[in-house]
């Protein structure tokens, strides 16, 4: 009875050390009560494994259970839910196998703790409170996780040295308690615990140092996408100036001209002169596409370029339900929307963007629709992008990102699909068009 | 169907209609009632129900917007689209609903493509008997926000009012055949013209003042809103 009633403490206990670990690392997406019960279910259950004295089953069953919970109450991806289940596993397995043989140092034996109930409580005692302390600690040193400053694949490949860990504390175990004392045994054993926590904690500050360089990376990439973006636009500035010097210039040759035809009163002669020099002017630079006079411009680069790479531009713009987006945001969504747009269509046979924007008032929504042309269906990547073709070398990806990242803000939602019978790639963008 | 075509320009005017034919031709559909004019008062005092209009924005009389705003005013449903010379923007074009804009010279894949989304929601129009126990209502899928199940009865919500009926949900996902419904649960169908915004477990419908918030099942989260935005951008 006695046993059975330790047995049971020693898990609400290994349950309050997960559950107060995996708070401090994700974000909870379920409520506390919906918490509670999952990890009280889920224990319960271990607990039952428990009674089959299989260390194997143990340590599987341990895995799977807690996976289980971080997935389903916390916001998590899969391989760092198996990561951070892969070091608590690690850390309770080491911390019982250091206290056996703290244990065993005062002539208990290894295993003497399923035989003698006073032996089971001081090493329950002191293995949950070591693996309390290891794991607190390791919460602390990891922070809060954010699942886009993860380094993706790279998480299954540290998992690896955790599980693999476990593995060893299996064996370690099995060879404690048939070594009956042999105290080169326990040396070994002992080291050897010593040995796996030291290979799991440069695990983890490498792991840390990763995910630190990753997220370096990913700001480096948005200040150098920016950096382009200025540089752009102060080029296409300085461009406009150019234009517009030489306009000024060329349009005193036009008035001298017209002023000559007006002397010598031909009429004709004066509306045919201005059809042609209206013909002269590049499509792109003048005009109205819109109602906001920011993406308006924005808009007309785009034709311009459009234009220039022998792309068809077709735009539908209906403003008004951008009304409660902010300008920088407005910009940064549509720059990345028709820049990917282009670059995918100046490729292919047909060489068309479509943008349409288009407000819904009876259910207060705007929708964002951009299509191009494309021949071949792109491929998606783990993350749920796609894969870039861009022919120039640099650093992609980033402006899906930034659409996300704006569309998230205001609340609304985004898809991206290819259409094969039409070779068309979509990107589909729907937000509230009033302010809540 | 009945489709016009109102343009001060005559092979513009063939032109177009001759695509418009050839595309029901492609598609294996029946063509449909095409009528031709070249001026939209000759057109507004001749017709009075078309399903699909091409106007064109610069004609002698009344211009192609005005031309629209008086045929929604008589046909809320007509869809229009506007064809014109000047891909600048229309300000007074913007309060009419306009379906698509289309510039000339019309872009054959383009115009379509913008059919393909017309004929999807033409499909909209059919009309639904509904049996009550007040009696027979016939109503469009355009009018039917959501089928709410709830205990024995199921309630059809539209946009004028609730009628219960005694059908269960199954049956009403066989009769609802339109592109725009979806199960977003046991006990709820969507349409999800209607819907304003989607949470991992909610869809909230609105129409005008009118709110509704319909269970969705955490599975079909990703599905329903990939259908949703795939569905909202053939009907923008």
């Amino acid at each position: 009875m006695g046993t059975m009633i330790c047995y049971i403490l020693i898990f609400i206990s290994e349950g309050l050390t997960a559950w107060l670990y995996v708070e401090r690392v994700w974000p909870r997406k379920s409520s506390g009560l919906r918490v509670l019960l999952t990890f009280g279910v889920g224990y319960a259950l271990l607990f039952g494994a428990a009674q089959l004295n299989q260390f194997a089953l143990n340590i599987l069953a341990f895995l799977a259970v807690n996976f289980f919970l971080a997935k389903s109450n916390y916001g998590c991806s899969g391989k760092s839910a198996l990561l951070h289940t892969a070091l608590l596993c690690t850390i309770m397995s080491l911390a019982e196998v250091v206290s056996a043989q703290a244990i065993s140092l005062f002539g208990h034996a290894f295993n003497a703790y399923s035989q003698n109930v006073s032996v089971m409580v001081v090493m329950a005692v002191s293995s949950k409170l070591l693996y309390l302390a290891i794991a607190l600690l390791c919460a602390r040193f990891f922070g809060f996780s954010q699942t886009a400053r993860e380094p993706g694949r790279l998480m299954v490949l540290f998992s690896t040295v955790p599980l693999l860990s476990g593995v060893i504390c299996v064996f370690v175990a099995k060879a404690g308690s048939e070594a009956d004392g042999d105290p080169i045994v326990d040396f070994m054993i002992t080291v050897n615990t010593f040995i796996l926590l030291a290979a799991n904690y440069i695990i983890l500050v490498l792991y840390k140092h990763l995910q630190k360089s990753h997220e370096e990376n990913l700001t480096l990439q948005l200040a150098i996408q920016r950096e382009e973006s200025d540089a752009a636009y102060y080029q296409a500035l300085q461009e406009r100036s150019e234009r517009q010097r030489i306009l000024v210039h060329d349009i005193k040759n036009h008035l001298c001209v017209i002023n000559r035809l007006a002397e010598e009163a031909d009429a004709d002669g004066i509306v045919a002169y201005l059809g042609k020099f209206m013909d002269t002017l590049e499509p792109g630079e003048h005009g109205r596409m819109c109602g906001n006079p920011i993406l308006n411009i924005l808009l007309l680069r785009y034709r311009q370029e459009c234009h220039r790479r022998n792309v068809s531009f077709f735009c539908d713009v209906q403003d008004g339900g951008l009304r409660s987006m902010e300008q920088p945001s407005i910009t940064t969504l549509f720059s990345n929307l028709l820049s990917n747009a282009l670059e995918a269509a100046e490729y292919s046979e047909a060489k068309v963007v479509e943008l349409s924007v288009r407000e819904a008032p009876d259910q207060g929504i705007t929708i964002i629709s951009v299509v191009n042309s494309c021949d071949r269906p792109p491929e998606r990547d783990s993350s749920g992008g796609f894969f870039t073709r861009k022919r120039t070398n640099g650093i992609h990806g980033v402006g899906l990102k930034s659409i996300a990242r704006v569309v998230d803000r205001h609340g609304g939602i985004s898809t991206a699909y290819y259409s094969p019978e039409d070779k068309q790639f979509h990107h589909v963008v729907q937000f509230p068009s009033e302010t809540p | 169907m009945r489709i016009l075509f109102c343009d001060d320009n005559p092979e513009i005017l063939s032109q177009l209609q001759h695509n418009v034919l050839e595309y029901f031709v492609r598609s294996g559909l029946q063509t449909p009632e095409m009528a031709c004019y070249r001026d939209g008062q000759s057109l507004l005092d001749s017709e009075n129900r078309a399903d699909i209009a091409f106007l064109d924005v610069e004609m002698p009389g009344i211009s192609g917007i005005l031309t629209g705003k008086k045929l929604k005013e008589k046909n809320p449903g007509i869809m229009i689209f506007i064809v014109t010379s000047y891909a600048d923007y229309l300000d007074n074009a913007m309060d009419t609903q306009v379906f698509r804009f289309l510039t000339k010279p019309v872009d054959k894949d383009r115009l379509f493509r913008s059919l393909k989304d017309a004929l999807r929601q033409y499909g909209m129009s059919t009309l639904i008997p509904i049996k009550t126990s007040d009696g027979l209502f016939m109503r469009t899928a355009d009018e039917i926000i959501c089928v709410r199940a709830q205990q024995r009865n199921v309630y059809i919500h539209t946009t004028s009012e609730t009628l219960c009926t005694r059908e269960n949900i199954e049956h009403w996902m066989t009769v609802l055949n339109a592109p725009c419904f979806f199960l977003t649960h046991r006990s709820f169908i969507v349409n999800m013209r209607f819907v304003q915004s989607i949470c991992r477990d909610e869809v909230h419908l609105r129409h005008r003042e009118q709110t509704i918030a319909a269970y969705l099942s955490q599975r079909k989260y990703k599905e329903f809103k990939h259908k949703y935005l795939v569905f909202i951008e053939s009907i923008r």
